[in-house]
């Protein structure tokens, strides 16, 4: 069985926020295609529809559905709360990816508003005394 | 009918209506031409509008047909200040906060219909109740202006009866498909007058109910301070009295609505003919103490006599004494069946003491629009029905990543299982019986259609950060299903998630997201 280190579960963190920034950009792409405001639940299935025709959208469930996977292997390693929480960096690809690939607008109060989330994020998911089940925890166990 | 309802369809087109924000303006001749059998109309209305009440507003929707005055519905708009509905303590803080912000939890509301009556009533002329809804429908239009210019969350057809037939019928149509949500309001209570005499009304109510108020009445007849009871039609020399009652009462009572003033007392004193007066006095050594009152007024409505019991104000040590509050109920008993009232109408709340009482239902109904951006602007990211999106969307996510935890302790061990096709398939019949299998898929399409509706309000630069919402939620469910503990450190984590989330949610626009929202 492997076992990952801290480390090493941040760095597939960071795949796994990149895989699922090419997914929400497809995502978002695509809903701006299709065109539909999803006011009623006759209009959310409409939207769904209009998404599956779209090769986009396709393109990012695969990364979503990849990036799941990575969550899963990640998952067995660490408890719930610190793994949700170590997806810091996520909101930074986001804000980039959604300024250079969708050309939304930023001013400062939306980037201080993303870095303090981030941040916050950060501070959550370096909390060491919240690490509950790092691999070392793991291995003990076993041992 | 048909000449009426073909002289309608021509007229139909000319309606149009007004506001007034004073009664005077109308004049009393135009809204007698309206206003016919109604119980509370012109000086009731002018009494009110004229009293001051502190933080109430009058305004006066006048329907007319070319140039010709149809119909009139009364209307005001009201500060709903919820220091006053909750309890002392709360009330307390409340008022602190609201001494640095003034307008902390106070709602301003508009509702047409009557301030304070047995129900609500609009003045339609007979000629025109066959059209009723259409005449409505120019009322719910005055109310949304009004609403509009007051700056309210909430806009109520208050009050109004489904015995009215042609009127309820014209408002319930005319409010479909304009928002409106029709509930039941505070049912009124009244009891019939069939009897000869009070004692004939006693043997009405179960035995239980009449012996109590026949030992009420005997102790208090057996009190060395006699009880002395006075009608009168004008009260001005004892208004200071009675306002002071008033105000105790209005103290002791847990709901509140406006305060009125010592100016509304004189106005009923003064000007409304059909106001009575009960005093309830004490005579202590040769001296007169007043220690209750009650304010009924008299109406004829479709050949039908009744007396409306409005305010009542009591001496609350007293007035347990000679059980105050019963003796004035026999007293309004006795006065309806000496003086052929039909129905004695009692006022709203109390509900179980009056039905032991005898009293009968008079159902009211309140037809409500909400129009606080919160539930309407759906641009803003604010909006309720995007919020609720984003919880749904950070819950399944939840769903998911717990699901896949369970998932994954399944599968990881039995990873060697995929090497032999008998153990793979034998894996895979376990899967598919496992529920973690299950609400991975129930929970990834969900995601599939929750997500890009929210995407469709908003750019995906706001919408993901908002979503960070879980990361202040998460915690919580994990400190109350999974027993995990958090750390200081970790709250204030949260407490920036929370701030950046303020940041970004009380942004003014939100741009591109919504341009397709525009172009729609």
């Amino acid at each position: 069985m492997i076992h990952f280190s801290a480390f090493e579960i941040l760095g597939i963190a960071c795949v796994i926020s990149l895989l699922d920034t090419v997914s929400q950009i497809c995502f978002k792409k695509a809903v701006d295609e299709a065109k539909v405001q999803a006011d009623s639940f006759k209009n959310m299935l409409l939207l769904t529809w209009r998404l599956l025709s779209q090769l986009r959208s396709w393109v990012g469930m695969w990364c979503g559905l990849l990036g799941l996977f990575l969550w899963g292997i990640v998952l067995f390693q660490a408890d719930v709360n610190f793994i949700f929480s170590l997806s810091a960096v996520h909101f930074i690809f986001i804000a980039i990816g959604a300024k250079l690939f969708l050309r939304e607008s930023f001013d400062r109060k939306k980037w201080i508003a993303t870095i303090l989330i981030a941040l916050g994020i950060f501070i959550i998911s370096f909390d060491a005394d919240h690490q509950p089940h790092s691999s070392d925890n793991i291995s003990s166990a076993e041992n | 009918m048909m000449l009426v309802n073909m002289q309608l369809e021509k007229t139909q087109k000319h309606y149009h209506w007004r506001r007034y924000s004073s009664i005077d303006k109308i004049g009393e001749a135009q809204w007698n031409s309206v206003w016919t059998s109604q119980s509370e109309g012109w000086d009731f209305y002018r009494i009110y509008e004229n009293a001051e009440v502190e933080g109430v507003k009058f305004s006066y929707f006048c329907v007319y047909c070319g140039d010709e005055l149809i119909a009139i519905a009364p209307a005001f708009a009201i500060c709903f200040n919820l220091e006053l509905g909750v309890s002392e303590k709360a009330g307390h803080w409340i008022r602190q906060v609201q001494k640095i912000f003034p307008k902390f939890l106070v709602f301003k509301s508009v509702f047409c219909g009557a301030i304070n009556s047995e129900r609500s009533r609009c003045g339609i002329r007979g000629d025109f109740l066959v059209d009723s809804e259409n005449i409505f429908k120019q009322f719910a239009s005055a109310l949304e202006d009004f609403r509009r210019e007051e700056g309210a969350w909430l806009a109520v057809f208050k009050d109004f009866c489904s015995e009215d037939d042609a009127e309820f019928f014209g408002l319930s149509r005319a409010l479909k498909g304009l928002g409106y949500r029709m509930t039941a309001g505070l049912p009124n209570k009244y009891i019939p007058i069939h009897f000869a005499s009070v004692e004939e009304y006693l043997k009405t109510l179960s035995s239980s109910t009449r012996k109590n108020l026949q030992r009420k009445m005997k102790d208090v007849h057996s009190l060395k301070s006699p009880l002395v009871v006075e009608e009168y039609r004008r009260i001005d020399g004892y208004i200071d009295q009675i306002y002071d009652l008033y105000e105790k009462t209005y103290r002791h009572s847990n709901h509140h609505f406006e305060k009125l003033t010592k100016k509304y007392f004189y106005g009923y004193s003064r000007e409304l003919k059909n106001a009575i007066f009960f005093l309830y006095f004490v005579q202590n050594d040769g001296q007169k103490k007043m220690i209750g009152f009650n304010l009924c007024t008299l109406h004829r409505d479709k050949n039908e006599l009744r007396l409306f019991d409005k305010y009542i104000g009591l001496d609350y040590e007293l007035s347990i004494e000679y059980s105050l509050y019963f003796i004035s109920f026999l007293k309004n008993i006795e006065w309806c069946v000496a003086n052929k009232v039909n129905k004695y109408v009692l006022n709203q709340g109390g509900d179980e003491l009056k039905n032991r009482l005898g009293a009968r239902d008079i159902p009211l109904w309140n037809f409500t629009k909400v129009s606080c951006p919160l539930f309407k602007n759906l641009k803003s990211p604010f909006s309720l029905r995007v919020l609720s999106l984003i919880f749904l969307t950070d819950f399944v996510q939840f769903l998911l990543l717990m699901s896949l935890k369970k998932l994954t302790e399944l599968l990881v061990p039995r990873f060697t299982d995929f090497l032999n096709i008998s153990s793979a398939l034998n894996l895979f019949v376990d899967l598919f019986q496992s529920w973690p299998f299950w609400v991975v898929i129930f929970s990834m399409l969900t995601s599939l259609i929750v997500w890009p509706a929210v995407l469709s309000f908003l750019e995906l630069s706001v919408a993901f950060p908002l979503a960070a919402i879980s990361y202040v939620i998460v915690p919580f469910l994990s400190v109350l299903f999974l027993n995990e503990k958090i750390s200081g450190i970790r709250w204030f984590g949260i407490l920036l998630v929370v701030v950046g989330i303020a940041i970004l949610a009380k942004k003014p626009e939100n741009g591109k997201a919504n341009q397709m929202g525009k172009d729609l």
